[in-house]
């Protein structure tokens, strides 16, 4: 769940074709509250940021609790320098439609940012 | 239904956009606090704090303002109202791509939408009066196209190509085309992030085609990033000592963090190592990570290769390493 969430983080932060050190500092800080540890933490960093993901999986999270959480974290990184890019928003609302979540529950987690 | 800022009447309430109707003015941006009838007729009133985003005189008197709503509602409060206010000359903010024979370069970007016509950003200049069909590029709505003639009623050529058109359907069916289209970009634009989401979609002048729900995605369409990137990484903790396997090459460095955790991290086949200020100060602000060039390959053999360094929080150099990948 935590490996999913983290890809899901990377591919997202990639979106745009860069990655911004305001990412970098957000997504780890993500996964420390979601009880990755550094090491783990540190070699998931490594491997996800250094070159766009060959591919993710999206499957949504099991719970409903989860998909909700996980959507937060993707927002924030979405939103991590308040100018989300055209390309990050077109994968956060083909997640959300994959999800379940609706324009709503989106709009809820953005302004809890 | 009265509020501090005077006599309001809840239009419209979806996706935290609050439409209202005022007799008094209210200031543009600005925050304040409504008391509505929730749905209407329910005889229910709620205050409600809004951001007052736009203003739009009434013939008559009073104003038709769209605001946001600054809290969390209960889905149950929102409605979708029917006023005609609501439908009358309002102009959305779009970015929808159009093509037309006539057009400087054979095209331009809808930039305004209204039921009546849209402003179109242009390549060079058009003249006033000028009759053609304009091809609408959409995405989203049940129609890809659509081919609508128009008539430029204003032009404007001050540091830019700008003109506004009107609509002439052809028909009634194209002209409930047109209304349809309307309350396609209407909708979308009165929720907020949807707004957001539906405009990177409608806007993108290279627009990918809409995904199929795989459980897996293709990688991001990205410029490969070069091969010396470099990414900064937090670690705030404490080094706390290093060893290496002389079997496996593999360098294992440890840390303590805050809580006195220790975490091992793994540089599996370290071919280089640099103890810089190790001795003089061991904790660990950032980790800096690069990726060797190719031509390295032939130094430390095939694959990929990574250039670590351990810094401080002024930046020095405390441990540097160059290895495959590191691993928890």
């Amino acid at each position: 769940m935590q490996s999913q969430v983290a890809q899901m983080l990377f591919r997202l932060a990639w979106a745009d074709g860069q990655i911004k050190q305001s990412e970098v500092e957000l997504i780890s800080e993500l996964l420390e509250q979601r009880g990755v540890g550094l090491a783990q933490r540190l070699a998931w960093m490594d491997q996800g940021l250094s070159a766009p993901p060959a591919s993710v999986a999206m499957d949504a999270p099991m719970s409903e609790h989860d998909r909700l959480e996980c959507m937060e974290a993707l927002v924030k990184v979405c939103f991590a320098d308040s100018h989300p890019q055209a390309s990050e928003l077109a994968l956060l609302g083909d997640l959300a439609v994959r999800w379940g979540i609706s324009a709503n529950q989106l709009e809820q987690l953005r302004r809890k940012q | 239904m009265f509020s501090r800022v005077g006599l309001v009447e809840a239009l419209d309430l979806r996706n935290g956009n609050l439409t209202l109707r005022s007799r008094k003015r209210l200031t543009l941006g600005s925050r304040t606090q409504v008391r509505v009838q929730l749905p209407p007729g329910t005889g229910k009133l709620v205050t409600v704090p809004i951001i007052i985003e736009s203003e739009r005189p009434l013939q008559g008197g009073g104003f038709l303002y769209r605001a946001v709503v600054d809290t969390e509602l209960p889905e149950q409060l929102e409605f979708h109202g029917d006023d005609p206010l609501l439908r009358q000359g309002r102009r959305v903010d779009v970015n929808i791509r159009a093509r037309a024979r006539e057009l400087p370069e054979f095209r331009a970007i809808v930039t305004d939408y209204s039921r009546g016509g849209c402003q179109l950003k242009l390549c060079g200049p058009v003249k006033r009066g000028l009759r053609f069909v304009l091809n609408l590029d959409l995405e989203g709505f049940r129609l890809d196209t659509l081919a609508v003639p128009v008539e430029v009623t204003r032009v404007h050529s001050a540091d830019h190509h700008e003109c506004g058109v009107r609509f002439i359907p052809r028909d009634a069916a194209q002209e409930r085309d047109l209304q349809d289209l309307a309350n396609f970009v209407e909708d979308r634009a009165g929720s907020g992030l949807q707004k957001l989401l539906n405009q990177a979609r409608l806007a993108d002048p290279a627009p990918v085609a809409v995904r199929p729900a795989p459980a897996v995605v293709a990688p991001p369409v990205t410029k490969a990033p070069p091969s010396n990137e470099t990414l900064l990484l937090p670690v705030k903790a404490r080094l706390d000592g290093y060893t290496r396997n002389l079997t496996s090459g593999s360098l294992y460095v440890r840390f303590v963090t805050a809580d006195e955790v220790i975490h091992t991290l793994e540089f599996p086949a370290c071919r280089w190592l640099e103890d810089g200020e190790t001795a003089r100060c061991a904790e660990v602000a950032r980790l800096r990570c690069q990726t060797l060039p190719a031509e390295e390959e032939e130094r430390y053999g095939p694959g990929q290769w990574r250039q670590y360094a351990f810094l401080a929080d002024e930046g020095e150099v405390l441990l540097e390493l160059i290895s495959r990948h590191l691993k928890a």
